[in-house]
């Protein structure tokens, strides 16, 4: 849960799921997934289907977008009414499509945060990255990115935590995103044929969404 | 250029379209080019050679104009109503326990605050593309909070039953088989 202050705070908060593997970007089409009853029959016919391709496929659903290839399956949201629904939808049709290898997900929440002025603004970059290394080299530093890995998680599933933290592309102006890339990987004795990745997504589900809103609470309160 | 086995979102996007992608000041000169050219074009000969020459043309040459106007709103407005960001947001997943003529009942967990939750009724009228999946013990996903609509604040409720693939006959078959052998007592 997000502190109070932070959640003042927060403009947008978005989520995608990532999973990388061996896909048939032609199968998972709007309505095939109306036809598997996933979605509801006027959103595949109101679809906007962008590109249809064997090596891409890329459509919208109003309330999630989806882009697949060979290698990655990413889909996306917007809006926080939509999240459990598109892990729904993520479990549902790589149960149907059940011997797809899949051998890594992220799970990637993204956090939109408003700061009140500049000075705020720049104090979050000074925070972040201490600037006296720089004097004498570069006039007035400026934060623009950094990201930060966590790279062993010690849990059931290995992975990692990585934090990348950026100037806002929709805040502006003094927006700060914070996109988490929480990220699970398959055991080296698994092939990610037998449901591995999708048993990680409904276990750690929740989880993904504690661990991220303690870290974005702690990490908020320290800059 | 992704990495190997790089799960991260690509960037800290929000809707994928070129529109949508770019702020709203870069969104809007991108309109303003769409027309920009064109217009100046027609406004620069109206007033120079047809306005004093022809009637005509120059009444053909407004209406011209105002065509574009009016496209130029309707791309304006169909883009402003596409900028839509849910702002604040609480979420529950229900559980129908009553089913009546006009209502149901559900229970409701709190997603956002987890911990406790809560008895609702609902108005069936509120679903009616999903009546078919209104029966005891169906879930759904319910939000209620304020949309960011270009400025604007907006107050939102969505109702969405969930969908799931079925669990497969074998494994309800093999759960049948195999219940009576797990220890278990129920209430």
């Amino acid at each position: 849960m997000l502190s109070e202050n932070l959640s003042e705070k927060l403009q947008i908060r978005t989520l995608s799921i990532v999973l990388l593997g061996d896909f048939n970007p032609v199968i998972i089409q709007p309505f095939w997934l109306a036809q598997k009853k996933l979605i509801k029959e006027f959103e595949a016919e109101s679809a906007k289907v962008e590109l249809v391709h064997n090596e891409i496929c890329k459509f919208d659903l109003g309330w999630a977008t989806f882009e697949i290839t060979k290698r990655r399956f990413e889909m996306k949201t917007s809006n926080q009414a939509f999240f459990e629904p598109i892990k729904d939808l993520v479990v549902s049709m790589f149960g149907y499509l059940g011997e797809t290898p899949i051998n890594s997900m992220g799970i990637n929440h993204v956090f939109h945060i408003l700061y009140s002025n500049s000075e705020r603004y720049f104090e979050v970059g000074d925070n972040l990255v201490k600037f006296p290394i720089w004097d004498g080299i570069i006039n007035k530093p400026k934060l623009l990115a950094i990201e930060i890995l966590e790279p062993d998680r010690t849990e059931e599933f290995p992975g990692s935590i990585r934090v990348r933290i950026e100037p806002s592309d929709q805040i502006t102006p003094f927006g700060v995103a914070f996109s988490i890339n929480d990220h699970f990987t398959i055991k080296k004795s698994d092939d990610g044929r037998h449901g591995e990745i999708m048993n990680a997504l409904k276990s750690n589900w929740k989880t993904s969404f504690d661990r991220v809103d303690s870290l974005m609470t702690s990490l908020y309160e320290k800059l | 250029m992704k990495q190997f086995n790089d799960s991260s979102t690509s960037t800290n996007w929000i809707l994928d379209e070129e529109f949508l992608k770019s702020t709203n000041l870069q969104r809007e000169n991108l309109l303003f080019s769409y027309i920009d050219e064109e217009l100046r074009y027609k406004i620069e000969r109206f007033d120079k050679i047809i306005a004093p020459l022809d009637f005509n043309k120059r009444d053909f040459e407004l209406e011209s104009l105002s065509i574009h106007k009016n496209k130029f709103n309707e791309l304006t407005k169909k883009i402003k109503a596409r900028i839509t960001f849910p702002n604040k947001m609480q979420r529950w997943k229900g559980q129908v326990i009553d089913i009546q003529k006009q209502t149901f009942k559900a229970k409701l967990d709190d997603l956002t605050n987890s911990g406790t939750y809560e008895i609702g009724i609902f108005d069936k009228h509120d679903i009616p593309d999903e009546i078919d999946l209104l029966k005891i013990g169906a879930v759904f996903y319910f939000s209620i909070g304020y949309d960011l609509n270009n400025g604007q604040v907006q107050k939102v409720s969505i109702l969405r039953f969930q969908r799931i693939k079925p669990i497969d006959e074998h494994i309800v078959d093999y759960v049948a088989d195999n219940v009576a052998s797990l220890d278990i007592q129920f209430d």
